[in-house]
């Protein structure tokens, strides 16, 4: 009989335990993961390397020079390599963005929702992040990722400006660094994985300087970019026009 | 015996090196996120810190300038080799076979931050030249300018330039800068560009250009000029544009270009006073113009023609809706209302030709208004198939032409296309001179591409 109650209360103890378990501010968390990969004081410039797989195409090689000034929107992507695409380039400001293309010397408009120069990655991608003004959580509990403790949280969008309308993600408790994303369509279906294995902290930001994006609707295509020359020093405000995309390209 | 063992050695070890360097992508998690330092090769990925302060080093390096200088001149080029074999499709034996080998190649040299030199120029087979193709047909000079600028703010390009003026797609009758016309059926082609001096402010995200353009050199002669204004208000960029060459119609221009969704919307508009045109009319001066027609010249008359588009595209996720719609009407303000007269009286128009009254560009775009689109489904259903089909058309006499075609592609150096010229419209029209009539094209692209 002892043994009895000493199990239900225990068993008692734990369900109040966990009743009494406060759900994190997830509010602050997403604010947290926005404000850590926005570089609000700085400029920020690195070169890209990214290669994606194709088990029909084989695999494919994109070297691109990337400048960023958050505070004012604004971004400038320069395709260095491969041949066929160098010298094209991307200007972005605000909702705004322009794509060079050097042999007919033309800008023309895209749009940010287009997958970037045929990787898996999407231009959105490269914009600052925005998850606590776009996205709501819908559920969260905590889980292991390797050997990283996470919450896993389940995204629903506030709005249809978003490229994905659902998103899971997977962030550190310890320090809120996006690990992992599972982003879905309206339907529910898994479209796109991504994984952040590596930050690179600058300032008081975090940018992951490896990334691995898993296109889950053909089989066998990913891409993985990875970072390099990182730099946070001023960039001149010459380099956010179109007067500098068309003196670097070919 | 050992040399060949040597070779193979090394054969082997290039082969070891290229297929380490063919990196597999890694996803597994717990590798990714295990906290530990990999046994893999991709250990760069998997240190034992997730985060890596790097604060202090990126406060120092600056690598804004790495695009704008080599150590060396860079070449490239593209090579084209083509193809085309042309049936009348009401006779298979009449058919044409034309082979087409041509090749641009460019050289930009990167001596300093502040300026650049480049040149492009481009070759075609056959490489000689006789009374039917001058040497010009055979190389040519498509760019050579050189970059330089004062400070961060003022840019300028000096040389032979592609120009971008205008915004339409298939027609752009803003641009009364570039020598050459947008060909339609090839919308995106490099068009060449005149002798100009170009000058370039941009002001935040707006720009203002200035553009100094040589016509000739023979004689000392004013250059043109043509000023030109971007401005972006919310998503909607405006350009405001004019061009004048003394002696000349003064022409003023305004653009616009406006995303939405996946659509691109695009118009402008021309207005000169006046026409570089020569017109042809009826004439009752028989004694100097027996055929009843004479020419005519406005120069104190007001033009204007306008232009307005859309493009779109669309792939899904599956990547196999890959697909893109353009379409695009023109208002041609100095085109014949009823463009037929040209060919009901070619004998008159003939007359005025030949006493040099008229040049032959007098009759480009002869009519008022003119139509064109396009569609393309690249890879089918995510296969190596593709579809196009391009039209083109006049309004004023209800001529065109359409043009799908099926393409395959063995690889990216490699492919095959089959496709049909429908031409439609009563004889004598514009796209029709001798009435509707069918043509069946077989193509091929072999060894094409960019180096």
């Amino acid at each position: 009989m002892k043994k009895y109650l000493l199990t239900a209360a225990v068993f008692f103890a734990a369900v109040c335990m966990g009743f009494s378990e406060t759900a994190p501010d997830f509010t602050e968390i997403l604010e947290k993961i926005d404000f850590q990969s926005t570089f609000e004081k700085y400029d920020f410039s690195s070169k890209m390397t990214m290669i994606s797989e194709d088990s029909e195409e084989g695999v494919e090689k994109l070297a691109v020079y990337q400048f960023r000034r958050d505070r004012e929107d604004k971004f400038v992507m320069i395709i260095e390599q491969p041949e066929v695409q160098k010298g094209q380039g991307y200007l972005r400001y605000e909702d705004n963005l322009w794509f060079y293309d050097p042999e007919s010397r033309k800008f023309s408009h895209s749009s940010m929702k287009e997958n970037f120069s045929g990787t898996d990655a999407k231009n959105s991608d490269f914009q600052k992040s925005s998850l606590a003004e776009d996205y709501a959580v819908e559920t969260w509990k905590e889980d292991k990722l390797g050997s990283y403790s996470v919450y896993v949280l389940e995204l629903e969008a506030l709005h249809n400006e978003v490229t994905y309308p659902k998103k899971k993600i997977w962030v550190t408790r310890e320090d809120s660094l996006l690990l992992k994303t599972e982003d879905y369509s309206l339907t529910g279906r898994l479209m796109r994985t991504s994984l952040f294995p590596k930050y690179a902290k600058l300032g008081d930001s975090m940018i992951p300087v490896s990334m691995i994006f898993v296109d889950e609707l053909v089989e066998g295509r990913k891409t993985q970019i990875s970072l390099k020359d990182l730099s946070i020093s001023p960039l001149a405000d010459s380099i956010f026009t179109k007067a500098y995309i068309e003196k670097v390209n070919k | 015996m050992k040399r060949i063992l040597l070779i193979g050695a090394v054969l082997i070890i290039a082969f070891s090196t290229v297929y380490a360097e063919d990196s597999e992508i890694i996803t597994d998690e717990d590798a990714l996120f295990s906290g530990e330092e990999s046994l893999d090769e991709e250990e760069d990925l998997f240190q034992e810190e997730i985060l890596v302060d790097m604060t202090e080093e990126a406060q120092t390096e600056v690598y804004e300038d790495a695009l704008l200088t080599t150590e060396a001149a860079v070449i490239g080029g593209k090579i084209g080799i083509s193809t085309d074999t042309v049936f009348d499709a009401s006779d298979l034996a009449d058919n044409q076979t034309f082979f087409e080998l041509s090749s641009d190649f460019y050289l930009d040299a990167r001596p300093e931050e502040d300026f650049r030199v480049f040149f492009k120029g481009a070759v075609s087979y056959p490489f000689t030249s006789d009374e039917n193709r001058t040497f010009s047909d055979v190389f040519t000079v498509k760019e050579l300018f050189s970059d330089f600028q004062i400070g961060d703010t003022v840019f300028f390009r000096a040389g032979k330039q592609t120009v971008s003026w205008g915004v339409g797609y298939f027609f752009s009758p803003a641009d009364v800068i570039n020598l050459s016309r947008i060909d339609p059926e090839d919308p995106e082609e490099e068009r060449t560009g005149p002798v100009s001096l170009k000058t370039h402010i941009p002001f935040s995200v707006h720009n203002g250009y200035l553009y100094l353009i040589i016509e000739e050199f023979e004689e000392y002669k004013m250059p043109a000029l043509a000023p030109r204004a971007e401005f972006l208000a919310g998503m909607m960029e405006i350009g405001l544009g004019g061009y004048y060459l003394y002696d000349n119609p003064p022409r003023g221009m305004i653009t616009f270009t406006l995303p939405w969704k996946d659509f691109n919307f695009f118009a402008e508009g021309m207005f000169s006073y006046g026409s570089s045109k020569t017109f042809v009319q009826e004439s009752d001066d028989l004694l100097n113009y027996p055929l009843g027609f004479s020419s005519v010249e406005y120069g104190d008359t007001a033009f204007f023609s306008g232009t307005a588009g859309f493009l779109y595209s669309y792939i899904d996720d599956d990547s196999k809706f890959n697909v893109s719609l353009a379409g695009q009407y023109y208002y041609n303000g100095e085109g014949y209302d009823d463009p037929s007269f040209i060919t009901d009286n070619q004998e008159a128009l003939g007359f005025l030709l030949a006493g040099e009254e008229l040049d032959v560009t007098d009759f480009i775009e002869p009519a008022k208004h003119y139509g064109a689109a396009s569609f393309s489904w690249s890879g089918i259903l995510d296969s190596d198939f593709s579809f196009n089909t391009f039209w083109m058309g006049s309004f004023s006499d209800f001529s065109g032409f359409i043009t799908p075609a099926f393409s395959y592609a063995v690889n990216n150096y490699l492919s095959f296309s089959i496709g049909l010229t429908q031409n439609y419209g009563i004889e004598g029209t514009e796209f029709s001179p001798e009435g509707a009539a069918t043509a069946l094209t077989l193509s091929t692209k072999l060894g094409s591409g960019k180096f």
